[in-house]
């Protein structure tokens, strides 16, 4: 397996596929979720924890491509 | 990814007590269209094309340039969960299926409303869901992006 930067700029499926195996492994059902920062797209900061800090958060990963 | 639908998803639990976003990764597939992020406008720029062309409502929030989050959450392409009130992890899926998501948030919200009055406690399960493959609407995808990222895909 190939170390690649976080963003490649090649796709890599011998690079990826491991991270699939590994999913049932990381976090599970029950755990704190992480927290963290994230950007909105007007540049202002958004705690990860104040997504649920008024209910349920529903968050989907992904990207354009 | 079926944005439509998490959006409508998000629509009908937005009066429950219910947040929903996007949270925006590396590029999975980068193409000469839309490339790899080598700053955080530039990711915001795909962000933006991506809100455009598939008209996501939901608010998209970026991960850092390093992908911090992402990291933390398993680094697959579309991954969804749900969070309780409390911060734990309710629900993980490896990849974003509205109707599945639907079911388990209906479940939450449901077993939340009559928890005391049925004495409900919470169980755990782990059980395999089911997703449509689209090889057309995925390859399309790969087109969009560019002819580099099908080569990568397909080794053309």
């Amino acid at each position: 397996m190939t170390v690649s930067p976080y963003n490649y700029a090649t796709f890599d499926m011998a690079a990826e596929d491991p991270h699939f195996e590994a999913f049932g492994n990381g976090l599970h059902v029950g755990d704190r979720a992480p927290g963290g920062e994230l950007e909105d797209l007007d540049g202002g900061t958004v705690a990860m924890d104040s997504l649920w800090s008024t209910g349920l958060a529903v968050l989907e990963f992904g990207s354009f491509t | 990814m079926a944005a439509l639908a998490m959006d409508d998803l998000a629509d009908r639990y937005a009066d429950r007590g219910v947040t929903s976003v996007f949270i925006y990764t590396r590029e999975a597939h980068p193409g000469e269209h839309y490339r790899h992020h080598t700053t955080m406008d530039a990711k915001r720029a795909n962000a933006r094309a991506f809100r455009d062309h598939s008209r996501v409502r939901r608010p998209i929030l970026l991960d850092d340039l390093d992908g911090t989050i992402h990291r933390a959450y398993g680094l697959l392409p579309n991954t969804a969960w749900i969070i309780g009130g409390d911060g734990r992890i309710l629900y993980k899926a490896n990849w974003t299926v509205a109707a599945d998501i639907e079911a388990a948030l209906g479940d939450i919200v449901d077993a939340g409303a009559r928890r005391v009055r049925d004495r409900l406690v919470p169980m755990q399960t782990e059980r395999v869901g089911w997703r449509r493959n689209d090889p057309r609407g995925f390859r399309a995808g790969l087109e969009r992006s560019g002819p580099q990222a099908v080569r990568d895909f397909y080794g053309e």
